[in-house]
Formats: structure tokens, C-alpha cells, sequence
């Protein structure tokens, strides 16, 4: 970009001229003039495009540097960047592939009326896009807010990914120093007590620096695995909040954790388990049992069990009879199992 | 939070009535199951398969309710001595024989005879209690007291049985609870019972032995003749425990519900309930007046364990309403004999008049088939 | 067994004929629910989705194949039936009704469950985090807590067991191999229960008395499941699963689980590496993903000697639970809850084939790979 060629459209001084000269353009008209023209023009206050035939307010903060070279494509992208911010809707909001597909028709149809359209033309998309806006304040408010924690996560992710790296690399490192050194300390012992005539000494020291090898090299396993689970762990964290950015915002005040549920008590109304009960021979010797204690069988099960068989239903009472005289009649003569029927 | 279980169990949702209703229920199935014979009789004789006309076939003094309710006590105590034989234990002799009592509510010996369900409805009780249990041991076992089964006899009703019991297997027996009672009793009297919000109870007069015995003695009554009445149908399983105990030593109970209920207008009413529970089911003698109308169960308590005394004039009763049945029937077999139906492959005729003519064996010894139900252990 | 009108007996006709009570409820029952199609098939049962005639509510329909019909009722099936009939909580699959059908298989009429948690672990497209994961246990805890405080085993929790529904609440489903316990009379249980990699030390030594800590033991293992998205102490034989557990729990001895060495099968599984018991800051380092009372949690869940593990209900007063981040709500859990999951719940609610298909576990499956979406501008 940086052209010897280039010069100011206003002030027609190059780079020949003055080595320092900057180039800035304002995304209204898109022309291009040098820092110090902006400065002079329109440093106090908006003014009007010096360029011929253009003559649009302009004003100085909104000049910035060109990122492409083509204009046009300067142009594009700033269009499609404030488009975006809008039209910011992800293919998974979608029931099906047609629908996604619509709406992308519909970014890059309002895109390209922006772009390249007639007067008129950007008039219509100009207003799409502000009602567009109008009627989807929540949904885009959230989209961005699933934005702003995807990028969180995903720099978290590579500050733990590159944690990870440095932990195994250092690991590594001090261990094959770390090893270098005893194995020489070792060697050294070894033939101290070889030259001394004590060759199981020399075995013994000989297995010593071997297990501690292992051990080191189990510890260097071990301080990866922690950093790899710091890094999941995070992610899992990071997961919810990122489900929770994307949701809608609730007017909810924080729960308090219930235990068993909404509603659900386990308390009896009749009995409270007691610690000890008097001594009940035939459930003692079956506990004594070593080998059914030891397999989780615990008497107070069968304690809680007898209490609640005792007491579940105690005082459910069952409707009456409304009227036991209007029942009896409907009835044959009551009968009864002991009494023997003479047959008439 | 014991209640709200209880609530939700399927044996208070289906298998809990006022006597009333009760007593309706099984004049009902009386009732379907007479017109549905008397039907299939008077298309027997449209179709000229009876040799006697028709008339007085459908004039004869049908199965009552009672009649009915007769048999299938006098096979409930049958099943007992069955689950002794099998020495099921408490868990499946109690459920075999509740439901026996819950499938013949809805079914009539008319339709069935309750001997040929004794076998399949305990092989259904085994296996909800314990698990699975092998059909050929228990094919043997039931041989072994003369009691002859094939494979296909004892899995065939089985779906049926399930269907009529509405498919609850679960059935709450109140002898579990009596331990229960045991053990806060036991607490109390020991000084050491503390209330679900932490109250103590006031001393208790006896010794720990007034609570062994009454509450062994609620556990034999429990699990034997109390099986044989209608009291799942019409109490509560925590309501016949305390029963049962309260007909052994009233003072327990009093005493006990004076500590555990202190709402007095629940006590008293609760009280009420499981007096009428003992003196009108557990208690009841043959002197003893029933003042309540409709068909239940009961039999006479002598204190001893049903096994092995059926009251004689239960089964006298129950010789007499058999023969009846048999009679009831009869002209249908005659029928069926001349008139195999059309969907009868060769095979089914034959397997057909085969047990056709086993049965005829069997009833010519002894109207209860087999000479006699179970081979007494002498 | 002869019957009134004459015909042959088909088992039907026998205990219900047309017109009785039974049978029309059964008709009715029958006549509520419309099959829209299968949804999966197994050699124990075909699953259909269907639908409520008049509310149009989703519900799953299980039929149950029966080779011929002298197997009478499975194990399995009276189990389910007779646990769910009673066992009634938000968090427990609910069994809307049972009936039968023409050609005398029995249905059993079941909430339509979208999918499960195996299906989620594995799915890596699925992303969820800690709040999600203490949504699950939490439900998972309470359901389990009922079965308990009703005093029924599940023995069977794994992932696969655990559905959700399409609002994201959880469900303990397959109660296949339910049963009561506490009963000492009842204590001879077998150990060959609950599918290898979730079945709790206890049982692989072949204790035959046993109580609700097996299920807390298979829901922890389900609990690290959840965190790691692998299977976490998967093996292919019982001595190999005992080693597995030793080397992650440490190995069971007298100073750790008295009693352990009377248990039948007991045996030392890595005697060349015995290792002690782990404690909360191995558990930490196993799982450093996990803030401290989550690893607490955990811990409490694995203890190797039963009696002291936690219970369900303690289990839930963790103030893992407390923290930040707070149990994600169910609607917000993810999950796939559209029409692919039918499958799913397919195969989910079939059973597999024999006993050691069973217990084998499921097969690792390496999720599928989804590209992050490039994001220009901005």
C-alpha cells in the first residue's frame, strides 16, 4: 500500500515531500486525503468534502486508515461489519436448513443492496435493516453476549493449552536432568561399593535408582494429567457459563437448593429412627454374621422397614358406609362363613 | 410420609373396600357369571346338543354369592396346607393367599374351579416373593403330596392371574409391622424410645416378656388365620397389625397409640377401627354376632393354626355346594361332547377329551377330585 | 379344564371370558392407545411409540415377546411391573398401564422417554459442563432415594438406565432386576447383578446380603462417567473388573472393609501392587477437574467397604450441590430430545440377550468429530 507515488488528492504533497505523510479515509464518501488536510479541514468541527463533486459532511474522528487496497473492498467490509452486528442470527436457531438458508439469502440480498445498490435501493435496505433491528432486540442482544463468551472460552482454552505445553515441557526437562545426575551418582556408588567387595550393595543401590526413575517418571505423568484436568475442567466450567450467556435473561431469583425437591419431605410423622434398640435375638445373630455385615447388609434397613410397614396406612381411615341400614337391605341376609347356612 | 406411601400402593388404589362395596362386588361377579352360563346353556339347547329339555336345566336353584364365597374358603384353607407341604414361609403362604381371595372377586368358581388355580396362583406368588423359581421343582414338589401338574396347567393362567389381579404383585403384609410395634415397644418399655420430635414416653407397666408373647402370638394369628378372612380387604396393614396385637393384649395397644397419637379425636377413632378389626374378624367365634351386612370372610379362631383344623362344618358345606357346582355344570360337558367347536383341530380334540376324561376319573373317587387334597403327614 | 360354553380352552377364555369385568377393563385399557411405529426391537420385547387416542400424548408401549405360551410371565417382566406399579416419583419412569394384547403378549404402557445419558456421554457433539452434570445426579439421587426409602434395589444403574424425558427430566428406567430387601428372612440374594463395569466390590466377592449402597456404588461410577465422557474402570471379566477397582480405589482389605475377607469369592486382586485406599486428595488428582466437594461426592460414593459409603439422601445434602455453578434447570440440560432419538429410545428400553451379554457393558464409541464454526470480522 505504501506507494512512493501516492499523494494527497487536497494538498497534493506525496511521500517525497513529506516522508511521515499518513493517509486516512471517512467511511461516508470513502476519499482518501493525507493526516494533516483532516487536521486542517475539519479539526474544528465537521465540514464538507473537499473532493469535487462530492461535498458530504465528513467530520475528524470518523477518518481512520484504509486496510485494503481496493476501495471497494474497504467499502464491502464495512458494510458487511455493521451488517452483521445485526443481522447476527446462528444456523442452530433454525428448525430446519431452508429456513437458515432464507435468512442468509435474505443478510446477503440487504448486503448487496447496501453495496452496490441504486439510491432507492439503499433507501429499502437501510430500512429492513433498522426494523430488523427494532424486532429483534433480545435476539441479537443475546447473540452477542454468546459471542463475548465464546471468545473468553476460546482464550482460556489456549492460555490452559499453552499452560499444558509449558508444564510438560519444563517436566521433561528436569527429569532428564534430574536423571542424569543420579544416574552418575549411582554409577559412582555402584563401583565405590564393587571396589569395596560388596557386590549386593552395589545391586541394591543399582535397584534403588531404578525405582526412583519410575517414580519420577510416574510424578512427570502425573503433573500432566493435572494440567490436562485443569484445562477440562475449566472448559467445563467455561461450558456453562457459555450456555448461560446464551440464554435469554431471566428475571429469577436464586433457589436455594432442596435436597430431595420441590415439596418432598421424608420425614416421618409417627417414628424417628433411634440409634440402638433393645437387644432382638434372631436379627442380632444374623448381623453377627461377619460375611453379611461386611456385604452391606445394615439391620437399621430392617428397623426402618418394620417402623414404616408398622405405621404406613395407620390412620387412613376408609369412607363409611353412609348409611349402614340402607346398605344392609340392599343386601341378602348377611352371611357369615361360621354359621352354616341350613339350606331352606 | 408413610400414609402418602400407602396411598399410592395398588393395594389400597384397587384392593380396599367398605364392606358395602365389597359385598357388591362379589354379588356382581355371582351374578354375570349365572347369566353366562345360563346363557351358554340356552344355546346348547337352541343348538340341540342336551339330551334332558331345556326348561328346568334353567330353572335350577342357582350358585349363590354365599355359596360361592363357602368354596372358595374351604380351598383358601386348602392352599394353606399346599404352602406347609411347599414350607414357603411366611412371605409367599401370605400372598398366595390373598391372591387367591383377590382373584375370586372378580371371578366366580362357576367360571373356574379354585382347585385347578391353587398350584399356578402359589407358582406366581413364589416368583414375586423370591425370584425365580424352578417349574420343575415345584412340579415335583407338588407331586410328592399328590398333587399331579403339567408344565403347560401351571404357566398357562399365568397371564390371566396377573390380568385379574390388575396386575399388582406387590402385597403389604401386616406381620412385617408387628416387628415395628415390637421395637418401640421394646424401647419403651426400656426407657429409651424418643418420639419423632424428640418426646419420651411414660413408663410402661410389664415386663419385656407381656411384649415377646403378645406380639408372637399377633405374628402366628397374622400369618395363618388371618390370611383366611377379609380383613386386607377392609383395614389397613398397619390397622391389622395393631389388631392383632390389641386381641392378644389390649392394654399394649392402648398404651402404645396413647404415646404415638395425640390428636385424641384420631385416637379414639383409630381405637374404634381396630377393635372392630379384632372382635369382628380376628376374634370372631361362632357364638360372636356380626353386625355387619354382606358377604366377608371369617372363620372361627380356636387359637390353632388353620393347617390343621378346618372347621367340619366348612367343609361339610363345602362337599354339598361342590356337588352342586358339579351339576350346575354338567349338561355343558354333555354339550361340549357332542359339539366340539369349530375352531378344534384334531390335535385340541384329542388333548381335549383326554382331560376331559381325567377329570372324570378324578371326580368319580371324590367330588374334591384325588381322593382327598393333600396326603396327610401322619 | 372344561368351561361353560363348551369351546377349548385358549387361556383367555378360561379366566376371562367376554363380558367379565376384567376383560373389559383390559379391552378398555387396549383401546386408549393408537401405535404410531416401532421404534426398536430386542429379543426380550419390541418397542412402539404410540399415542393417547384423545390427548395425543406420547408414550411408549413395550411388548413383551414370549416364545410360546407355556413360559408364563419373566422375571423380568413381573419385576418391572410389580416395582413400577408402586414406585411412583418424578424421577422414576412411569408405567402407565398394562394390558393384553390379541395375540396374548402383555404390554406394558410406559412414559415416552427421549433419551439417555449413554447417549449424551458419548455424542461428543454434545457439550455440557458441571451445572449440567449436577442436574443429572441430583435427579438421579432422588429417584434412587425413593426406590430406597420404599425399600427396593434397582441393581442395574448405569448410564443406558438413566433417560431423560423431552423437558430434560431424568428417569431410572429398567426395573428388570428390582427387589426388595431389609428382610433378613429374604437375605440370600444373588450377587450376579448389575452390569460389570458399574457392580460394586461387594458383589464381585459374592456377598449374598446387601443393601442400597451397590446402587450408590453404580451411580458414582456413573458420576466420574459423566466427567471424564469415558467409561472409567471398564473391564471384560469379574477377576479383571476386581483388579481395575483396586487399582483406582485401592485394594479391600481387613484394615480398610472388616469383614471383607468372609465374603465367599473374596480374593486380593493386585497382591504384586496392593494398594492402600484412596482418599480425597487421590480422588482429587484422579479427577482434578472437580472442585473439592465434588471430589468429596465422589469419594463418599466409591468408599469400598459398603457400610460406609454415603446414602442417597446424604448424598444429596452435598454442598456440591451448593456451589456455583447451580444445577443446570431440566428444560435447559442438553440432549437430543427430536425424532432421531426414537432409536435411541429403541434401543434403550429393549434388553439384551442371556445373562453375560448383560453384564458385559457397553462398547467404547469415539464421538464424532464437529468442526468449529470460522468467524470473520468482527
Amino acid at each position: 500500500m505504501s506507494n512512493d507515488d501516492e499523494y494527497c488528492p487536497v494538498c497534493k504533497s506525496s511521500r517525497y515531500l513529506n516522508p511521515q505523510i499518513r493517509f486516512l479515509i471517512e467511511p461516508t464518501c470513502y476519499h482518501k486525503m493525507c493526516a494533516s488536510c483532516v487536521d486542517r479541514l475539519f479539526g474544528n468541527g465537521p465540514s464538507d468534502c473537499p473532493v469535487a463533486g462530492c461535498g458530504k459532511r465528513l467530520r475528524a474522528a470518523r477518518f481512520r486508515a484504509q486496510t485494503f487496497d481496493d476501495i471497494a473492498v474497504e467499502r464491502e467490509v464495512d458494510v458487511r461489519k455493521r451488517v452483521n452486528k445485526i443481522f447476527n442470527r446462528r444456523e442452530d436457531e433454525f428448525a430446519t436448513k431452508r429456513q437458515w438458508d432464507d435468512y442468509l439469502e435474505m443478510v446477503e440480498g440487504t448486503t448487496f443492496d447496501l453495496v452496490n445498490g441504486t439510491k432507492k435501493e439503499v433507501e429499502a435496505a437501510e430500512k429492513r435493516l433498522r426494523e430488523y433491528e427494532e424486532a429483534n432486540k433480545t435476539v441479537i442482544e443475546r447473540n452477542v453476549q454468546r459471542e463475548r463468551a465464546e471468545a473468553l472460552a476460546f482464550m482460556a482454552r489456549e492460555e490452559a493449552e499453552r499452560e499444558m505445553l509449558r508444564a510438560t515441557r519444563k517436566a521433561a526437562e528436569l527429569e532428564t536432568e534430574e536423571d542424569k545426575r543420579e544416574l552418575m551418582l549411582s554409577r559412582h556408588a555402584q563401583l565405590e561399593a564393587l571396589s569395596n567387595g560388596d557386590p549386593e550393595k552395589a545391586e541394591r543401590i543399582k535397584q534403588n535408582y531404578i525405582k526412583r526413575a519410575e517414580e519420577r517418571r510416574r510424578k512427570a505423568r502425573l503433573d500432566v494429567e493435572t494440567a490436562k484436568g485443569i484445562r477440562e475442567g475449566r472448559a467445563l466450567v467455561l461450558n456453562s457459563m457459555l450456555a448461560k450467556a446464551g440464554e435469554e435473561e431471566d428475571e429469577e431469583e436464586e433457589e436455594e437448593w432442596e435436597p430431595l425437591g420441590k415439596n418432598v419431605s421424608d420425614t416421618s410423622k409417627y417414628f424417628s429412627l433411634l440409634e440402638e434398640y433393645p437387644r432382638v435375638d434372631w436379627i442380632d445373630g444374623f448381623v453377627a454374621d461377619q460375611k453379611v455385615a461386611a456385604g452391606g447388609y445394615d439391620r437399621q434397613d430392617w428397623y426402618q422397614r418394620s417402623l414404616f410397614e408398622a405405621f404406613a396406612g395407620l390412620t387412613v381411615f376408609l369412607p363409611e358406609d353412609e348409611d349402614e341400614e340402607a346398605a344392609s337391605k340392599s343386601l341378602p341376609d348377611r352371611t357369615d362363613i361360621m354359621v352354616v347356612d341350613v339350606p331352606s | 410420609m408413610e400414609d402418602e406411601t400407602y396411598l399410592g400402593s395398588t393395594q389400597y388404589r384397587y384392593f380396599t373396600f367398605t364392606p358395602s362395596k365389597l359385598s357388591q362386588i362379589r354379588q356382581r361377579t355371582n351374578q354375570l357369571a349365572t347369566q353366562h352360563l345360563n346363557e351358554s346353556i340356552q344355546s346348547a339347547i337352541q343348538a340341540g346338543d342336551l339330551s334332558d329339555s331345556g326348561q328346568d336345566l334353567l330353572e335350577r336353584e342357582p350358585l349363590t354369592a354365599e355359596e360361592e364365597l363357602k368354596l372358595v374358603s374351604y380351598y383358601i384353607t386348602q392352599s394353606v396346607a399346599i404352602c406347609d407341604h411347599f414350607r414357603t414361609g411366611s412371605a409367599v403362604k401370605a400372598t398366595t393367599l390373598i391372591f387367591l381371595q383377590r382373584i375370586y372377586l372378580r371371578i366366580s368358581p362357576l367360571q373356574i374351579h379354585p382347585k385347578t388355580l391353587l398350584l399356578p396362583i402359589l407358582y406366581l406368588a413364589f416368583k414375586s416373593e423370591n425370584g425365580v423359581t424352578s417349574a420343575s421343582w415345584f412340579i415335583r414338589t407338588a407331586a410328592e403330596a399328590g398333587l399331579t401338574i403339567t408344565r403347560e396347567e401351571l404357566l398357562t393362567p399365568e397371564i390371566d392371574l396377573a390380568m385379574n389381579l390388575r396386575w399388582a404383585f406387590q402385597v403389604l403384609h401386616p406381620y412385617r409391622g408387628i416387628e415395628g410395634v415390637k421395637l418401640e415397644l421394646l424401647a419403651m418399655q426400656a426407657g429409651t424410645y424418643r418420639g419423632p420430635a424428640g418426646e419420651t414416653a411414660p413408663p410402661f407397666e410389664g415386663t419385656r416378656d407381656r411384649i415377646e408373647r403378645a406380639c408372637g402370638r399377633a405374628r402366628i394369628l397374622l400369618t395363618g388365620p388371618a390370611l383366611c378372612t377379609d380383613v386386607y380387604f377392609l383395614y389397613t396393614p398397619s390397622q391389622i397389625a395393631m389388631a392383632g396385637i390389641w386381641v392378644q393384649d389390649g392394654g399394649l395397644i392402648e398404651y402404645f397409640l396413647g404415646v404415638k397419637i395425640k390428636d385424641e379425636a384420631v385416637r379414639q377413632r383409630l381405637l374404634k377401627v381396630i377393635r372392630e378389626c379384632g372382635e369382628r374378624h380376628l376374634l370372631a367365634t361362632k357364638d360372636a354376632p356380626n353386625p355387619y351386612p354382606g358377604l366377608l370372610l371369617r372363620l372361627p379362631q380356636n387359637g390353632v393354626p388353620i393347617s390343621v383344623e378346618i372347621p367340619p362344618e366348612l367343609k361339610k358345606e363345602a362337599v354339598r355346594i361342590d356337588k352342586k357346582l358339579f351339576h350346575l355344570k354338567k349338561p355343558l360337558k354333555e354339550a361340549k361332547g357332542k359339539h366340539p367347536p369349530a375352531t378344534d383341530t384334531s390335535e385340541e380334540e384329542r388333548r381335549a377329551k383326554k382331560r376331559k376324561l381325567e377329570k372324570e376319573n378324578r371326580d368319580k373317587d371324590d367330588v374334591f377330585g384325588g381322593g382327598g387334597m393333600i396326603k396327610r403327614k401322619q | 379344564m372344561p368351561t361353560p360354553n363348551g369351546s377349548t380352552p385358549t387361556v383367555s377364555s378360561v379366566l376371562v371370558p367376554a363380558g367379565g369385568e376384567v376383560a373389559d377393563i383390559n379391552q378398555e385399557i387396549r383401546d386408549k392407545y393408537v401405535k404410531d411405529d416401532k421404534i426398536g426391537e430386542g429379543t426380550y420385547a419390541i418397542v412402539y411409540r404410540a399415542h393417547v387416542k384423545g390427548t395425543g400424548q406420547p408414550v411408549a408401549i413395550k411388548k413383551i415377546k414370549i416364545s410360546s405360551a407355556s413360559e408364563g410371565i419373566t422375571m423380568d417382566s413381573l419385576r418391572e411391573i410389580k416395582h413400577l406399579q408402586e414406585l411412583r416419583h418424578d424421577n422414576i419412569v412411569n408405567l402407565l398401564d398394562v394390558f393384553v394384547g390379541k395375540s396374548h403378549n402383555i404390554h406394558a404402557v410406559l412414559e415416552f422417554l427421549a433419551g439417555d445419558l449413554e447417549g449424551i456421554i458419548k455424542d461428543k457433539s454434545i457439550v455440557y459442563g458441571t451445572g449440567d452434570i449436577k442436574s443429572w445426579m441430583a435427579m438421579s439421587l432422588r429417584g434412587l432415594w425413593w426406590c430406597h426409602r420404599n425399600f427396593v434395589l434397582h441393581r442395574d444403574i448405569k448410564p443406558n438406565n438413566l433417560l431423560y424425558t423431552m423437558s430434560g427430566v431424568l428417569k431410572i428406567a429398567d426395573f428388570g432386576l428390582a427387589r426388595s430387601f431389609a428382610d433378613p428372612g429374604n437375605e440370600n440374594m444373588t450377587s450376579q447383578v448389575v452390569t460389570r463395569w458399574y457392580r460394586p466390590p461387594e458383589l464381585l466377592f459374592g456377598a449374598k446380603s446387601y443393601g442400597p449402597a451397590i446402587d450408590v456404588y453404580s451411580l458414582g461410577v456413573v458420576f466420574a462417567e459423566l466427567v471424564l465422557r469415558v467409561p472409567w474402570l471398564a473391564a471384560s471379566t469379574d477377576m479383571q473388573q476386581l483388579e481395575v477397582i483396586a487399582n483406582a480405589l485401592g485394594t479391600p482389605t481387613e484394615l480398610n472393609w472388616p469383614g471383607v475377607t468372609t465374603l465367599p469369592g473374596y480374593c486380593i486382586p493386585n497382591p504384586d501392587n496392593q494398594l492402600p485406599e484412596v482418599d480425597l486428595n487421590n480422588i482429587r488428582r484422579q479427577f482434578p477437574s472437580m472442585s473439592i466437594n465434588g471430589a468429596q461426592l465422589l469419594h463418599g460414593m466409591l468408599r469400598l467397604d459398603p457400610r460406609k459409603r454415603v446414602g442417597a439422601r446424604e448424598a444429596l445434602e452435598s454442598d456440591w450441590f451448593r456451589e456455583e455453578p447451580i444445577p443446570t434447570k431440566p428444560q435447559d440440560l442438553p440432549g437430543k430430545k427430536g425424532k432421531e432419538e426414537q432409536e435411541k429410545v429403541g434401543q434403550d428400553l429393549r434388553r439384551r440377550v442371556g445373562h453375560d451379554e448383560r453384564l458385559d457393558g457397553g462398547d467404547l464409541d469415539r464421538g464424532k468429530k464437529v468442526a468449529r464454526r470460522l468467524n470473520f470480522g468482527l
